[in-house]
């Protein structure tokens, strides 16, 4: 009996030869216990050794597997095999809306540049020195915000947004999402610099809310809520800073 | 389109085709929750109009009663009543996003507050129908 098989379609953009990108069909051998991303390794390893990717952890963690998957963004290294079914055929190219620098290779500079604006990262008030001990915080106070503290910073969220499609100045999903968990961490102190960021033209507002960045995100962060609940913060911000107590600090 | 910038790789930009909205079934019910603003706008401009021509006496209100009687009127209606209803029921989907149900620590099912949604357009409707109707 023949051993079962998948087409993959992989798109392929050599920049040093490739005006635009192209599809090229692989055979691979099916196997039901592999992911997506180990039919991508076989063709690699056995196939055509010239076929670029990301990858690394191989367990969802490090983000970096994100491709198109029949035209859906997800992270290859937990879409299983068994879920097309021998027989099938694969169509896999790049992140969605980023530009493409080799196969399935995309630039993530824009992103990196738009994690620095939103400052992705933990602002106390008060610096305290390692004498004063560790900056506390409740479990209840921790629930507040932890959900999107789970972002791995895959970008599939920015593959399905077509805001983000459209208009590439759109601070997005994810650093919106990683903006409004250090808004709500009770231990950071610089919210009135994120909320001047992400309440620009560039950043909540110009969130039509579709709603697909929360759909596909592999690790339920859901973006989406991030950006409208900011919204709300947004907006409650602008109505205090007409009130005695002022906006907020 | 394939573009060079200095000091970085040649990166090619994949142009966003004009249907992007037709990919996905997501997509496609975006777009027509944001045209059924268009058909309440019409909508809304009709009533004003209704609102004008009760104001200009018997006649001018009876003329404008017959035009909404017009099959083409009724069914514009039909149509912007559906744009309606599909608003509302994407948007209490999506409305779970925004307000999170908490009870303690626990956030409680998005099923909680997509029900009590639908709870309060059931009995909003109802109040309606009672003041107007009975």
């Amino acid at each position: 009996m023949a051993e079962p098989k998948v087409r993959l379609r992989i798109l392929r953009f050599r920049p040093d030869r490739d005006s635009s990108p192209s599809m090229q069909t692989y055979e691979v051998p099916y196997n039901k216990d592999w992911v997506l991303l180990d039919a991508i390794n076989w063709v690699k390893d056995h196939a055509d050794q010239s076929l670029s990717y990301r990858w690394s952890c191989k367990m969802g963690v490090c983000g970096s597997c994100g491709m198109n998957v029949n035209g859906t963004p997800k992270l290859t290294c937990a879409d299983p095999l068994a879920e097309y079914g021998p027989g099938s055929t694969i169509e896999i190219e790049p992140l969605a809306n980023f530009p493409i620098v080799k196969d399935l290779v995309v630039d993530i500079d824009d992103f990196i540049h738009k994690l620095e604006e939103v400052k992705a990262w933990l602002i106390p008030a008060k610096e305290k020195s390692l004498e004063e001990g560790e900056y506390l915080q409740s479990p209840a106070e921790l629930a507040f915000y932890k959900q999107f503290t789970m972002c791995i910073n895959c970008m599939v969220c920015y593959a399905a947004c077509p805001v983000y499609a459209i208009d590439t100045s759109f601070i997005g999903p994810a650093a919106i999402a990683l903006a409004y968990r250090y808004n709500n961490d009770s231990r950071d102190g610089a919210i009135r610099d994120r909320i001047d960021i992400i309440g620009s033209h560039e950043g909540i507002w110009a969130c039509s809310f579709v709603g697909e960045c929360s759909v596909v995100c592999p690790k339920h962060v859901d973006p989406a809520a991030a950006i409208q609940r900011s919204k709300v913060q947004t907006t409650m911000d602008w109505f205090q800073s007409f009130l005695p107590i002022g906006a907020t600090k | 389109m394939s573009s060079r910038v200095r000091g970085k790789p040649q990166t090619y930009v994949r142009p966003v085709p004009m249907n992007w909205f037709a990919a996905k079934q997501s997509y496609t019910l975006f777009i027509l929750r944001e045209l059924s603003a268009a058909f309440v706008g019409v909508v809304v401009l009709l009533q004003l109009n209704l609102v004008w021509a009760t104001g200009q006496g018997r006649t001018a209100f009876q003329a404008a009663l017959d035009w909404y009687t017009n099959p083409l009127v009724v069914l514009f209606h039909l149509v912007a009543l559906g744009f309606v209803i599909l608003h509302a029921v994407t948007w209490f989907k999506l409305n779970a996003h925004i307000m999170e149900l908490r009870m303690g620590e626990k956030v409680m099912p998005q099923a909680y507050m997509i029900g009590s949604e639908y709870i309060g357009w059931i009995l909003g409707s109802a109040l309606i129908f009672w003041w107007v109707v009975l």
